[in-house]
């Protein structure tokens, strides 16, 4: 129709257009029109050209009411539908929302574990500008990187740089001691502080004055549950109890008990100024944890450039005074030394240096639980949409008269995916109920300590609820575009069967989950495969049927006549009383092996152990002889390990002499023995050279190897022993072995999970592929009945419907074996001792797939072929 | 039967009134003049198209008018249902009111 000048713009008659009912038009446009003219000859254009927008809301709003109150009627139609499907189909919708609910429970596990471990300590006010003091370099050619720093360090911060507001340092006690209160005793963990240590970290007083409590010396402030163990229901504060037997503390405060998320670990903290330590000027030894909060505005990393001039001013000349070095022989010498900053809240990811306060995560971890929980909700996700396509072809039908009767395709899709986020919903209810019924199952496992309410607080909520919608729509948008763009001729007049299915997409996703379950058997058997190497490593000596008694000092001066009368018992069969054990920590010397000048001092990792030590470890001597009664100089004798000989580079290292500098006296010890390289640490670590002595100072351990039996009645009379020769202290103890496997709890840990997810892996991938399977063979059942009829053989039927999938399969072992060898490479890296990667797990989780994938083919195919052609072909 | 609301029932009155000449522009002058205030032309086709599907009115089209940039009016006309219609309406209203003197409401 011709357009008549004066008339209301084309862009809002194309609006009016666009928002009203087809049918309506002309008589709106028509309207619009002559009360538009009017106005414009009374008010002018922008008036009325306002005007008609504003009629155009008022129509779409009226319309609108009006379409949400039919569309009722319609989604009260949708939701029944979807209902009916769910029961008609009961045995798919289990799968589909069992299958999600599983990969779902797991993806909020594994999000719950990560969301922990990235809190650490980010409860601290002000925790980005935290930072602990690194000290790393190298000296001897021994590299060095340690958690802690010396002791006047923190103060020439405070004192010599603006940029730091506060300082605190953390002199830790490694070993616990006991604490007594009215012949109420027990061992704690104690960590003495400065002062100003709640002006750093927001611990929470619950009594006692932050700024002060830590003032005094020999002041101690206690945690929530050492003092309720220590006082009961009285008060704490201004209490005086006495630690390690000798010192006398007086209770300052209570602080709450510590969150799980901190690196920290500690029962009590006692005020610095009591130990003299914290006085001393030595640049050169490190004891201190030592933390600092920098101004916001201070750059951490230039700040970090900036302090390496402390090393010249105040290490070079201690360097020049104890060990006759100028700084400038010690680079020459290869030696170096760096003091660098340590974000707060990276420590207990990112950080594994020596001397760290507790043994921290690693964030290698983080990424790979990451992977798998989006492994997991995407396979997950794979199924729902494999089975909601599969079963595609029993709603064409339904699809078909639905748009024959007026449905948009834009409804359908509404339909699908309400279908779809029903669904998930569910299986989200049923994950959440999950959640907390196994949630102290999984703390067991993970070493967690989540609590229930913190599981759903309001941002997991918000986030949970997000997460729903969206695995809602990503689940089922595609089934639904796939249901939706049927075109209903094809459909109804039943051609849609006849067409070629395009199941290559449905293959490649049954390919998907088939790679991550590869991967996840792959890796499951690799970290098996290295715990077990661990376990049966040998080690250089003998950790079974070791028995440890902690605090063996509080025998005081009858430590001998309690070994002697325990060696009377049939049971034990040696003893012997040591500094260290292996597992623990080693402390270092620095030390002058003969014929090297003095300035060039090595390092080497000192045990301190008594006479039958050796013995009562089983470990070999490849050279020299033990330590011995009958030689009274042997106080003064040393046995190196071999790592320490290859070291230092002796060929004959018996007679040879090594220095060592106490202050400003040298001592010597001669080397009587050499044994064989042994894993005092971890298999993570290299044997580092180390030098074992007799122990001078009062045991801290005895150990105690027990023979093979009844070790329960030998540890019992052990103890009544115990009570005899130290009555009143506790007779604390472990198993060598215990100790030496928690080494490697985050293997076991991994190892675990692993195990754990790639069963779920291989039901969720089983369950989707039989799904799968049941429906093209659904599809071609007519095909295999002419077969059948035309003189095939049930096993010639059942090859050709798994010929495809043994493709798929295979194809899916070449993608995941690289992927999984380069992770699992990444992984075993961790260790300096490891199993070489071998060609056998790769092909046991290869051929585990494809077995089980083809005799989940093959059960449906079996089945279909098994049928009577005439039953199938009645109809025809 | 479900009564007419208040918004049918002046848009029913109205197309009785201007008989012949009901279409869209009239009727929202019409209704407007008895109202006594300013009707919007975009609010009254859902109570046209209601009534319309309930019966009580027919929608005719007319001839196409050079105001109307050449496009037809769409005349409405009350059916003998919405006569009943009214009628009830209007019974109803009687009922409601019957009894209360204006002193009332002084």
């Amino acid at each position: 129709m011709k357009k008549r000048s004066g008339g209301p713009p084309k862009i809002l008659e194309w609006l009016l257009n666009r928002i009203s009912p087809k049918m309506d038009i002309q008589e709106k446009l028509g309207d619009f029109e002559e009360l538009y003219i009017e106005k414009k000859s009374l008010y002018g254009a922008i008036h009325s050209w306002l005007w008609y927008l504003s009629q155009l809301t008022k129509l779409s709003k009226t319309q609108l009411q009006n379409s949400i109150y039919g569309g009722y009627a319609m989604y009260k139609n949708y939701i029944r539908i979807i209902i009916r499907n769910l029961f008609r189909n009961k045995d798919f919708s289990l799968i589909n929302i069992l299958g999600l609910a599983m990969g779902i429970t797991c993806f909020i596990f594994i999000v719950l574990f990560i969301i922990d471990e990235l809190s650490y300590d980010s409860f601290h006010n002000d925790a980005d500008n935290i930072y602990r003091m690194r000290v790393s370099g190298v000296l001897s050619g021994n590299e060095f990187d340690m958690a802690v720093a010396s002791a006047p360090m923190a103060h020439a911060l405070k004192r010599d740089y603006p940029e730091v507001l506060q300082v605190a340092r953390i002199r830790k006690v490694w070993t616990d001691r006991f604490v007594e209160y009215n012949n109420n005793a027990f061992s704690e963990r104690l960590y003495y502080t400065d002062s100003t240590f709640f002006k750093i970290f927001s611990f929470k007083l619950l009594s006692g004055d932050p700024d002060f409590a830590l003032k005094d010396p020999n002041s101690m402030v206690i945690s929530e549950s050492t003092a309720s163990k220590l006082f009961g229901t009285e008060d704490p504060v201004g209490k005086v109890i006495t630690y390690d037997n000798e010192t006398d503390f007086q209770i300052t405060g209570v602080i709450e008990d510590l969150p799980a998320n901190t690196h920290m670990d500690f029962d009590m903290i006692g005020s610095l100024s009591s130990i003299s330590e914290s006085r001393e000027p030595v640049w050169i030894r490190h004891n201190f944890h030592t933390y600092i909060k920098l101004r916001r505005d201070v750059n951490p990393d230039e700040f970090e450039t900036k302090i390496q001039e402390m090393i010249e001013k105040y290490v070079g000349t201690q360097l020049r005074l104890g060990m006759g070095v100028t700084l400038d022989e010690f680079y020459a010498s290869g030696g170096a030394m760096q003091y660098r900053l340590q974000p707060v809240r990276d420590i207990h990811l990112f950080s594994d240096l020596e001397f760290e306060l507790e043994s921290n995560g690693d964030i290698k971890y983080i990424y790979i639980f990451s992977s798998i929980a989006l492994f997991l909700i995407i396979i997950a996700c794979i199924n729902y949409m494999n089975l909601a396509t599969a079963k595609s072809a029993g709603r064409a039908k339904e699809i078909g008269i639905r748009k024959v009767s007026g449905s948009r395709k834009s409804q359908l899709l509404g339909l699908f995916i309400s279908e779809s986020l029903l669904l998930t919903v569910c299986s989200v209810i049923i994950s959440v109920i999950a959640v907390y019924l196994l949630l102290p199952l999984f703390n067991g496992l993970a070493d967690k300590n989540i609590n229930p309410e913190d599981v759903l607080n309001l941002k997991n909520g918000i986030a949970l609820v997000v997460f729903t919608i969206i695995l809602g729509i990503a689940a089922g948008g595609y089934p639904a575009f796939f249901l939706a763009s049927f075109h209903p001729i094809n459909v109804l007049s039943g051609s849609i069967y006849k067409m070629r299915d395009k199941s290559s997409l449905r293959n490649s996703l049954v390919m998907v989950q088939f790679i991550a379950t590869i991967f996840l058997l792959i890796g499951t058997s690799i970290i098996y495969n290295q715990l077990d190497f661990i376990s049966q490593r040998k080690l250089g000596f003998n950790k079974e049927q070791v028995l440890v008694l902690r605090k063996a000092w509080s025998l005081g001066d009858k430590v001998e006549s309690f070994r002697k009368t325990i060696s009377q018992k049939k049971d034990v069969l040696n003893s012997s009383y040591t500094a260290d054990v292996p597992g623990e920590i080693l402390g270092n010397t620095a030390i002058v092996p003969e014929g090297f000048p003095k300035n060039e001092p090595i390092i080497l990792w000192r045990l301190a152990f008594d006479y039958d030590f050796l013995s009562t470890l089983e470990i070999e001597l490849s050279e020299g002889r033990v330590f011995s009664r009958e030689f009274s100089q042997d106080t003064s004798a040393v046995i190196l390990n071999e790592t320490a000989v290859k070291n230092i580079g002796w060929e004959k290292p018996l007679g040879k002499y090594l220095t060592t500098f106490l202050g400003s006296d040298e001592i010597h010890y001669h080397v009587i023995g050499v044994v064989k390289d042994f894993h005092y640490e971890t298999l993570h670590r290299k044997i580092r050279p180390m030098f074992l002595t007799i122990n001078r100072n009062a045991p801290a351990y005895m150990c105690i190897r027990l023979a093979s039996g009844n070790i329960t009645s030998t540890l019992s009379s052990i103890e009544s022993i115990w009570n005899v020769f130290a009555p009143g202290q506790p007779f604390d103890y472990y198993f060598l072995d215990d100790n030496y496997n928690s080494l490697y709890k985050a293997e076991i840990l991994t190892g675990r999970l692993f195990s754990i997810f790639s069963i779920l892996t291989v039901l969720i991938a089983i369950t989707g592929l039989l799904g799968l399977v049941s429906y093209s063979t659904d599809r071609r059942i007519r095909e295999i009945a002419v077969r059948k009829a035309l003189g095939s053989s049930i096993s010639g039927i059942v090859k050709l419907l798994t010929k495809e999938y043994a493709i798929w399969i295979l194809i899916a072992n070449i993608i995941s074996w690289p992927s999984a060898w380069f992770v699992m490479n990444f992984w075993i890296q961790n260790f300096e001792y490891r199993t070489e990667i071998s060609l056998g797990p790769f092909l046991i989780a290869g051929a585990g797939a494809l077995i089980l994938a083809l005799s989940t083919v093959s059960f449906q195919a079996v089945r279909a072929a098994s049928l009577n052609p005439a039953e199938v072909l009645k109809n025809e | 039967m479900k009564l007419l609301s208040r918004a049918e029932e002046y848009i029913l009155l109205s197309v009785w009134r201007l008989r012949d000449e009901a279409y869209g522009v009239s009727i929202l002058e019409q209704v407007s003049k008895v109202t006594g205030y300013q009707w919007e032309i975009g609010t009254i086709y859902m109570p046209l198209e209601k009534l319309r599907k309930k019966g009580y009115v027919d929608k005719i089209k007319g001839e196409p008018t050079p105001e109307r940039g050449g496009r037809s009016k769409f005349y409405y006309r009350l059916t003998n249902k919405g006569k009943k219609a009214l009628r009830e309406i209007r019974s109803v209203q009687e009922n409601v009111w019957e009894g209360v003197p204006n002193i009332a409401f002084d």
